[in-house]
This record gives C-alpha cells, structure tokens and sequence, in this order.
C-alpha cells in the first residue's frame, strides 16, 4: 500500500526507519533533528519497538552497538556536535562489524556552533571521525521522498556489510516539507544474523561482539577483513545521479541540499547557453572517483558547490587528479548559497574562460 | 464575531506561520494597527520573525525574543509581548505558536488576557501532514492542543495541500477530512488557506459557502519546487 503525505525530512529520518524494519531508537535531543526523536517516541510504542531518550550521545550510541550487536535494526541520529560525541562509539562499532544506522541532519560548527543547516560535517562523515582504519557507508539523500528511500538502503547495506551506514543531511533537509510516497517494502526481510549475540544455544559456536584485537595478527586480520569488504563495497555500493553532463563543459559535483539549489541555477545558466550538467554522490562514501575520473578524461571542468569551506572537493580533485581544473563555490556561514549565487559562479567561470581564450 | 486577539495554532508544519502572516497582512489591509506575536520557542526555522523587517514595512510590528537571540533554540518569552496585549493602540493582535501542544503550551502564561479580553483561537489542518491524516489522530490533537494551552479552539483554516503535487481532486478528498472533523467537534471551518500559485486550479472546486484565504508562501524557497 502507497500513501501520499506531506512530510518534513526529520519525520522522514523516522518513518523511513520504521518502514525499514527499525524497531530500536536511541538518542538524545539537538537542534536542528529534534522532530525525529520526538517522532520516534510516538512512533515506536505503535510498531511493537522500542524508544530511548539516553542520558547522552555516548550512551545512545552505545546501546546502538549493543542493539545492533543482537541482531536488532537499530539507530541513533543527532546533529554535528552531538555526532562528534559519537564517534567512539562509531568506531567500535565499525570494528565489531555491527549494523547500524547513523544520521546526522548537520548544523553549523565547528564547535557548538549554530542550528543553521552545513555541509561541514563531509570529513568527518567519510574520513573516519573516529579513530583507526574504518569506514561508514555515507548516504546523501536531496530530498524528502530520497530521505524515505535512503533509510530502507542504509539497514539493508547495513546488514549485508555488516557495517554501520550514516545518512548525511544538512538542517534545511531535515526542516523542508515535501510530498512523499510512504510504501510498504516488499522484501523486508531482515537476513539471518548467526553472528548476533542472543544467547547459547549448544551446538552452535559461541557468539562475541567484541573491538578488542589485543595479539598484533588477530588486530591485522580483522584490519585485512575490514579493508577487503571496503573495497567490495567500493566495488558494488557506489551510487550517484547525474544530469545533463553528456554535452557538458562545465559539471558543478554537489550533494543534499547544495544540489537542489546547484539544479535550479544550472537550469537558469543552460537557458542562456551555457554547457553545464549536474553530479550528484548519492554515496559520499564510497565515492563515485571512477565515473568521475571518466568525465574529466573527456575534458568536462568541475566546480564543486558545498556548504563549507570545501570538504568535498578533496575528493574531487582526487578522483579527477589534475586531469581538469576543479572550482570551488561556498558559503560555509551557516547559509545555504542562493540560487542566483551559484548561477553568477557559473557564469563567471564561463566568463574566465572566454577572458583565457 | 470580530476579536482583537487571534491565536493561530496546530500541528508542526501545517502552515501556521505562513497564515499569520498572511493573516497580519490582511488585517494591516484594513487599517489596524497590527502586532505579530512570534510565540515559536520549539524550533528555530521558518519562524516569522525571520521576516521582521518585511513585515515592519507594512507597519506590522512582530514581537519574539529578545534581539540576539532569534536564532537561538532557547524558550525565552520577551516581555514586550505583555506590552503589546497591554497597549490599546494595538487593535489585532496575532498569535503565531509553535506546534503540536509542546508549542501551545506557551500560551497558558498570558491565559488572563485571554480570559478577559476575548479570543479566537484557529487552528490549521492539513489532512496530508502526519498527524492530522484522519479524524481520530486530528481529534486527539485538538483536545492535546486544548488542554495544553488552557483554551478552547474557536476555528478551523483548512490548508489541504500536497504542496506541487496538489490537485483539484486531492484538494477535494482532504476536504472530506475537513469537513468531516468539523461536524464531529462542533468547530466551524473559518477559511480554506490556498497558496496563491495553487489558486487559479483550485478555486473552481473549492464550494461557495467557504471563504477562500490566499496565501503567498513566503517561507518556502522556490528551488524546493523545481
């Protein structure tokens, strides 16, 4: 069954969750994401599941890794500082290899920061965050209805990598209201866990969730077994969309709200004539570098739109290694960039160009 | 009848701020001397005092927190908000509040003014928002609202949208909603909000005994409907 509602983002995170099969939820409130945790406590005693309010981030986070360590589709979300009180929890849980679902809707830092929505939290999203040699998939939904779509991707990627996944958005995100398709997902079936720990069974071998590899091989070899499954999942998990770039000379890469915005003032650039396309990382990690790597070896130039400094655009410039000039616009105040911003950065390195000629 | 203080309440994102503006602009209209009362404390987007200065050029003036602290998620009243209720050259006095009872709440401090002067209380329902979809969840919602304000709601707008993907006949399927919750509790429908975009489509559907409020949306950004 399909129902058609007007939805806010954060009432998204929530409902998308639960149709997912999430029946756990812990967290602990932050602006700009408090309409999740609020949704969830109404929410969750309706589907049989089971809601928390934890005394912190630490703790939230930690009955993630206990929950999920037991077999149990389970998540946290928070915003930028309290995602960064997470980040130990984060990597424990990567290394005990327990699925899990992360979001954070971003607000402005560094420090306490602002409740205005930010892109500032790339690095720490697809760089680690948290200590030693891990990985989260990143998903970077644009919109209400992907947000819904994206929860479902993150428990199912989740399970079959036994990994945590974050979904990355920005405060705007969490706060615009869409019309949306709520479904029923067909095949939601959470895969047998043989690895959970819910209890002996005889027979059957013992059960441990543990992220502690004390002998140097033991350490090594879970190392080698997280680093063959990261490149399997680069390998197969790489999601991107793409929108008019076959003839394009110019190609703004943006994710989450920046593309909205960046699809608007390509638009308005293309009815005056000029050559630009869109890129949009559904998965910020892994990232699309291969598809990216082909456009800049048919000669496409980049201009990278984010709301921060330029986090991104590492990746991008990684991915494209000097084969083509890669641009940068932002505004990283705690403001998203207007439309009319972009489009006059367009135009100015169409304009640059003409002036190189 | 004609109350000097209007209350616009309801659930998270169904439109209240939109509507009070709108609705401050269109008393201004008339000649009063209007106050908007940003009494949002639960979420710090899409407030109206984010459209301060647009309103002070209307001769509109908006009360919220204290300058400084407009984007800080703290619940702090200003107190010119009891000078505003207090000074007669005031002549309507809109309400904006934050959502679901946790934003009504907020109210019940300035209950007195209430009890003495008069009130209309209007609330705003859209049948596509989670939780105003049926009668039942919009019901409950109404008698939450009511016990955590301390007040009775006098007013239904009815703001049956599905934003770009509104049609005629969505529009006409939430009315039955609408119309429906309407005769349950015993509150009349005052206005049927349509976004002035909408308007042109929907107005040959909407039925003649209802007075139809034009909105121009002016909290939504216009990318978000590319």
């Amino acid at each position: 069954m399909a129902e058609r509602i007007m939805m806010k983002g954060n009432e998204a995170f929530a409902e998308g969750a639960i149709k997912a099969g999430c029946h756990f939820f812990f967290g602990y409130p932050i602006t700009p994401q408090n309409e999740i945790p609020e949704y969830m406590s109404r929410r969750m005693p309706e589907v049989g599941g089971t809601f928390i309010q934890a005394e912190s981030e630490v703790s939230a986070i930690n009955m993630v890794y206990g929950a999920g360590g037991a077999g149990a589709r389970a998540m946290t979300s928070s915003s930028s500082p309290g995602v960064s009180l997470k980040q130990e929890g984060i990597s424990y849980i990567a290394a005990a290899e327990v699925p899990c679902v992360i979001v954070n809707v971003a607000r402005g830092g560094p420090g306490l920061g602002g409740l205005t929505p930010s892109q500032a939290d790339y690095f720490q999203a697809v760089k680690g965050g948290g200590h030693g040699d891990y990985h989260m998939v990143v998903f970077a939904p644009a919109s209400v209805q992907e947000i819904i779509d994206l929860m479902y991707e993150a428990f199912v990627t989740a399970d079959k990598y036994r990994t945590p996944v974050m979904v990355l958005a920005d405060g705007l995100l969490g706060q615009m209201m869409e019309p949306v398709v709520l479904r029923d997902w067909e095949d939601l079936q959470i895969p047998e866990k043989p690895w959970a720990t819910t209890g002996m069974v005889s027979g059957k071998p013992q059960s441990v969730i543990n992220s502690l590899g004390l002998a140097p091989e033991e350490l090594e070899n879970l190392n080698l077994r997280l680093q063959k499954k990261y490149r399997t999942i680069e390998e197969n998990g790489v999601r991107y969309e793409e929108d008019g770039v076959e003839d394009a000379e110019l190609i703004i890469v943006a994710y989450g709200t920046s593309a909205r915005v960046s699809k608007s003032a390509i638009a308005k650039a293309r009815a005056e004539g000029k050559k630009v396309g869109l890129f949009r990382p559904i998965t910020l990690w892994p990232f699309p570098s291969k598809r990216l790597a082909e456009l800049a070896e048919a000669g496409k130039r980049f201009m990278a739109v984010e709301m921060s400094a330029g986090q991104m655009i590492e990746d991008v410039k990684l991915a494209v290694n000097g084969k083509t000039e890669v641009e940068f616009y932002g505004r990283y105040n705690g403001a998203i960039p207007s439309v009319t911003e972009v489009y006059q950065a367009i135009i100015k390195s169409f304009d640059n160009r003409e002036v190189q000629k | 009848m004609e109350q000097r203080i209007t209350i616009i309440g309801g659930a998270y994102g169904s439109g209240k701020t939109e509507f009070s503006m709108a609705y401050a602009f269109h008393e201004a209209k008339k000649g009063y001397q209007v106050g908007l009362i940003d009494l949002d404390i639960v979420n710090p987007y899409f407030r109206s005092r984010d459209q301060a200065e647009e309103l002070a050029g209307h001769g509109i003036t908006v009360v919220s927190t204290e300058p400084g602290l407009e984007n800080a998620d703290i619940p702090a009243l200003s107190p010119r908000i009891y000078g505003l209720l207090q000074d007669p050259f005031y002549q309507r006095v809109v309400f904006d509040v934050g959502g679901d009872p946790v934003g009504a709440r907020a109210l019940g401090r300035f209950n007195p003014y209430f009890a003495t002067a008069g009130y209309q209380y209007w609330i705003l329902v859209n049948p596509y928002r989670p939780g105003t979809r049926n009668v039942q969840e919009a019901t409950e919602l109404i008698a939450k609202l009511q016990t955590a304000s301390r007040l009775r709601i006098t007013g239904i707008v009815g703001n049956i949208n599905l934003g770009r993907e509104t049609t005629p006949e969505i529009w006409l399927e939430g009315l039955v909603l609408l119309e429906t919750l309407s005769d349950t509790l015993k509150i009349p429908i005052v206005y049927q909000m349509v976004a002035s975009k909408y308007a042109a489509m929907l107005r040959p559907v909407i039925p003649e005994k209802y007075a139809v409020f034009e909105v121009d949306l002016r909290m939504r950004p216009a990318w978000l409907d590319m």
